[in-house]
């Protein structure tokens, strides 16, 4: 009898033990997320502040040309671009310039 | 519609095998347009402009050649302090009709004191306190010299002889950060 509370008692403790494992690496994982989520918001404002030519998001982002949307791939977000005839053909062109956002490296 | 490849290409050309670059942030595209309005996608370039933590001291930019034929990057640096001093590096690409592709055709090089009076002032003071024996007429002629020094402009301009055939997707700014 004392044997089989003995045993109950330990896989008490051993799934209390697991919980809180589960418990602290879920905050942890939490807690990590926020941090990458901090820590992007900063680079972002770090980039308008401290690029003054290129940085050029606030100003280009709402006039950002529709038709260039399908050079976009997913991993990367628009950034700024220049446009005009790059090669004496008489037509406007783009250079479109990405910044990585997909964690590709 | 995108024809670009999302595979970064690695950087295996470094001079200095010491220096590791930062990780590409900045990507390039050229997106040329088509006689029938369409645009499609041209080439791509991961190591043109800086990485945003570069750009805290340096403003990196792009902007189109007056020619029509290109574009020029521009990285710029600007020290603080009465001896500090600034540089402005230009690379200028120009499409090659033969090739369909833009090319590095020169590079310019700009550099000087952000301050020359305030420089001058301060080694002028210096030289002045280190060599008291100095009479009147030394101390102008030092003058002369120095104001000849900081308040010049050194300008440096090079072309495919002097660095070879560059197309726009293999050019490497860190290859002149080194």
């Amino acid at each position: 009898m004392r044997f089989n509370t003995f045993l109950i008692f330990v896989a008490l403790l051993s799934f209390g033990c697991n919980s809180r494992k589960d418990l602290q690496s879920k905050e942890k994982g939490q807690s990590s997320s926020n941090s990458n989520l901090r820590s992007s918001v900063i680079i972002k404002q770090d980039s308008i502040e401290l690029t003054s030519n290129i940085n050029l998001v606030s100003e280009h982002k709402e006039g950002f040309p529709k038709e260039l949307l399908l050079f976009v791939p997913s991993e990367f977000e628009f950034y700024s671009f220049q446009e005009g005839d790059l090669n004496k053909d008489g037509l406007s062109d783009y250079i479109l310039i990405m910044e990585n956002v997909g964690g590709l490296y | 519609m995108w024809g670009g490849s999302t595979n970064i290409p690695e950087e295996k050309e470094e001079k200095n095998e010491s220096y590791t670059p930062p990780e590409p942030e900045l990507r390039v595209d050229l997106i040329m347009r088509q006689k029938n309005n369409k645009l499609i996608y041209h080439s791509s370039n991961y190591y043109l402009l800086a990485n945003k933590e570069w750009d805290s001291y340096r403003n990196d930019s792009i902007r189109l050649s007056p020619n029509e034929d290109g574009f020029i990057t521009s990285y710029s640096f600007s020290g603080y302090g009465p001896l500090s001093i600034y540089s402005n590096l230009e690379f200028h690409f120009q499409y090659s009709k033969e090739s369909n592709n833009w090319y590095l055709v020169k590079t310019v090089d700009m550099s000087g004191y952000n301050s020359p009076a305030a420089a001058m002032g301060i080694k002028l003071g210096q030289a002045k306190e280190d060599n008291p024996e100095y009479t009147q007429a030394q101390l102008d002629s030092l003058e002369a010299v120095m104001s000849k020094k900081f308040n010049k402009e050194e300008i440096i301009t090079e072309t495919p002889k002097d660095f070879g055939s560059i197309p726009f997707p293999k050019f490497r700014k860190s290859h002149y950060f080194q």
